[in-house]
């Protein structure tokens, strides 16, 4: 009875025993278990790059897309008009706020989407910045090369609206400032687009650089036996009559001698820079006049040239 | 003549300062030049509105006569009296620079009226090729008027211009020159007659009292037979009230101070009755009515040709077809003079084309937005 009893003690605290180190073994995977569940949350958050779609306010978005592109639609359209016909003091400033316009409200509209669109933490901006760069590296290379070069000239101002450039031998006015490329109208009416990109490797000739105004050179060639002095003085007086010819500038005319002729170039500017060919072709007329009125024999055309 | 004012002397063309328009009708002219800028132009009228009658204008010639400008021609004497009384080296030559559109040649009036010598500016067709001025000798002041018209904006137009600067700079008389501001403008620019010719000098701008003092005294309103009343408020324009005030300062604005351009303007705005009696005052009054000023605004988008031919126009005075022609080498000038002469900026004198002069505040508007180089009055 006492063997039995003793047993019975014995089988009662392994009972015990064994209850007690299931509880604390299902307890340590209760444990283990919080554990895991807390970490696969925290998982789970940090690999939400994009907000869930149900957060994400489309519609908003939407607007803001709209109206950015309205806007800048409106700016690139009432600006240039404005410019044609207003005064010429305002023509150049309205050319060169377009761009600036159409900059300013594209960064702030990426401000206002990003934080909307996607979970911004230190996690997620790292991984982008891997992707994008892998992107840029292999895909994107010339494109956002031509960015940054757009951004660039923006602060450096090499060209502007309204600047008469001349950019691998085509020589026009830049009608547009793109995010990727400019625009150049020529004197023919051809609309020229020249990436960005260019301005890291190549020179940009500018025969205005924001100014109201811009040199018009026309060459004329005399054959010798002529009275220098005398020529020289009727292009000046030619310059100075010109009914488009600026009072702010000095006219000047500079000679060389070439082997085969006299090498006269007149120097003048015109109030207006879009008048710069009817300029040029006034002074050509009444030049080429003048010239053989003093006797003087021309040994060829004189054609005019609108870049320094 | 003004009412016992004092006359004023000349001053400095730099100092010359143009009266202001009140805010309310800068804004106002402001908007009306904003909207001729974004207005077609087949909606837009280009055409001056002279809404006077025939038979009215007869009535105001005979009212309202073209101004002589006592005002200006007494300014000039006190001037170059007290010169001539000191008899400086310094000023030996006396410049005076004055508004375009002087019809009355201030300055030659002036030398008329004191019996002094004057050199009349020779026919234009004679200006071409010519070098040759007339001798500067002799004794007493020498009178210049119309600097400009020695010259054309031509290539062989320069020479006489420059052979009566040079023939002035080596006499030793006393000469008073006279020029119209744009012409000066010119010739500084192609001649460089500022280097030759002393400082200019020019008449006080008009403002709201002077123009109407000058313009009573022209409308004989001393006697009581002619009344002006604005047609806004009622009031006689000639008695001091604030509206009237008002209409005088816009009008000194508007003409940027100079007296005839006020004048036409003034003219411009005048109305008539069917019953020249006036119910509400005397029996012997005769009443007209004074409009608001219409000031003429060009269009936003004009031909370029236009325009030089209207600063042509500014720099010489009047000019002939064929000389309009050689100063303004660009096809299309013949058609463009017939538009603008429809339109009201210009006119026919004869077989001389000139400006308008009730336009001139307008054209000298637009030629300085269109960035031609202007006066600097």
């Amino acid at each position: 009875m006492r063997i039995l009893a003793a047993a019975t003690d014995n089988a009662a605290q392994a009972i015990t025993t064994a209850v007690q180190m299931t509880g604390q073994q299902a307890a340590a995977v209760a444990e283990d278990s919080a554990a895991a569940s807390a970490a696969a949350d925290t998982g789970e958050t940090s690999a939400q790059i994009i907000n869930n779609l149900q957060d994400i306010p489309l519609l908003t978005i939407g607007f803001i897309v709209l109206g950015t592109w309205l806007t800048i639609y409106l700016i690139r359209r009432s600006l240039p008009y404005l410019a044609q016909r207003g005064p010429t003091q305002l023509r150049l400033y309205l050319l060169g706020a377009v761009p600036i316009a159409r900059i300013f409200l594209l960064f702030m509209a990426i401000l206002w989407i990003i934080p909307l669109v996607f979970n911004i933490t230190i996690q997620n901006f790292l991984v982008i910045a891997g992707a994008a760069s892998v992107a840029i590296g292999f895909a994107f290379k010339d494109y956002v090369s031509s960015l940054i070069a757009g951004i660039v000239a923006i602060v450096e101002r090499p060209y502007r609206p309204g600047d008469w450039v001349l950019i691998d031998d085509q020589y026009g006015e830049v009608r547009n400032v793109g995010l990727r490329a400019i625009q150049i109208v020529t004197a023919d009416d051809n609309v020229v687009t020249v990436p960005h990109e260019r301005l890291w490797t190549e020179s940009v000739v500018n025969a205005n650089d924001g100014a109201r105004t811009l040199q018009v050179v026309v060459e004329f060639f005399v054959a010798p036996g002529h009275d220098a002095e005398r020529v020289r003085a009727v292009l000046l007086d030619v310059g100075r009559t010109s009914a488009y010819v600026s009072y702010e500038h000095d006219v000047k005319v500079v000679l060389a001698e070439t082997p085969w002729a006299t090498q006269y170039k007149l120097r003048a500017y015109p109030f207006d820079l879009r008048d710069q060919f009817a300029f040029g072709s006034d002074l050509t007329a009444r030049g080429q006049k003048a010239i053989m009125a003093t006797g003087g024999r021309m040994v060829s055309a004189a054609a005019a040239q609108t870049y320094p | 003549m003004t009412g016992g004012a004092q006359t004023k002397s000349l001053i400095k063309l730099a100092d010359y300062a143009p009266p202001e328009l009140p805010t309310d009708e800068w804004l106002k002219l402001r908007w009306k030049q904003f909207r001729a800028l974004v207005t077609s132009s087949d909606q837009r009228p280009m055409v001056a509105e002279d809404q006077l009658e025939p038979a009215t204008l007869a009535t105001l010639d005979q009212v309202v006569a073209p101004p002589a400008c006592g005002t200006v021609v007494e300014e000039i004497a006190a001037t170059i009296a007290a010169r001539e009384e000191e008899a400086l080296p310094s000023t030996r030559l006396t410049l005076i620079v004055n508004p375009p559109c002087d019809e009355n040649d201030v300055v030659g009036t002036w030398a008329a009226q004191n019996g002094h010598d004057v050199l009349e500016p020779p026919p234009r067709d004679e200006v071409m090729g010519s070098a040759e001025v007339p001798s500067l000798s002799g004794d007493g002041l020498l009178v210049l008027p119309g600097l400009e018209r020695w010259a054309l904006r031509h290539t062989d137009g320069l020479g006489m211009i420059r052979a009566l600067l040079a023939a002035l700079d080596a006499s030793e008389r006393r000469v008073v020159i006279g020029c119209s501001s744009w012409g000066w403008s010119f010739l500084s620019h192609a001649v460089s007659s500022d280097l030759i010719l002393p400082e200019p000098i020019t008449f006080a701008p008009f403002d709201a009292d002077r123009l109407s003092d000058w313009l009573s005294d022209l409308g004989g309103t001393g006697d009581g037979q002619m009344r002006f009343r604005l047609t806004s408020t009622g009031e006689d324009i000639l008695q001091g009230e604030q509206s009237a005030h008002d209409f005088f300062q816009n009008l000194a604005a508007i003409s940027r101070g100079i007296p005839w351009v006020a004048w036409h303007l003034w003219r411009q705005a005048l109305r008539s009755q069917d019953d020249t009696q006036d119910v509400d005052g005397p029996a012997s009054h005769q009443t007209l009515w004074v409009a608001a000023l219409n000031e003429m605004v060009l269009p936003g988008h004009h031909p370029q040709v236009a325009l030089l031919v209207l600063h042509a126009l500014l720099i010489h005075g009047p000019l002939s077809r064929e000389q309009l022609e050689q100063v303004v080498p660009v096809d299309g000038r013949g058609m463009i003079v017939a538009s603008l002469v429809h339109s009201g900026f210009v006119e026919r004198d004869g077989a001389q084309i000139r400006m308008r002069t009730a336009a001139y505040p307008s054209v000298r508007s637009g030629l300085k937005s269109a960035g031609f180089p202007v006066d600097a009055l």
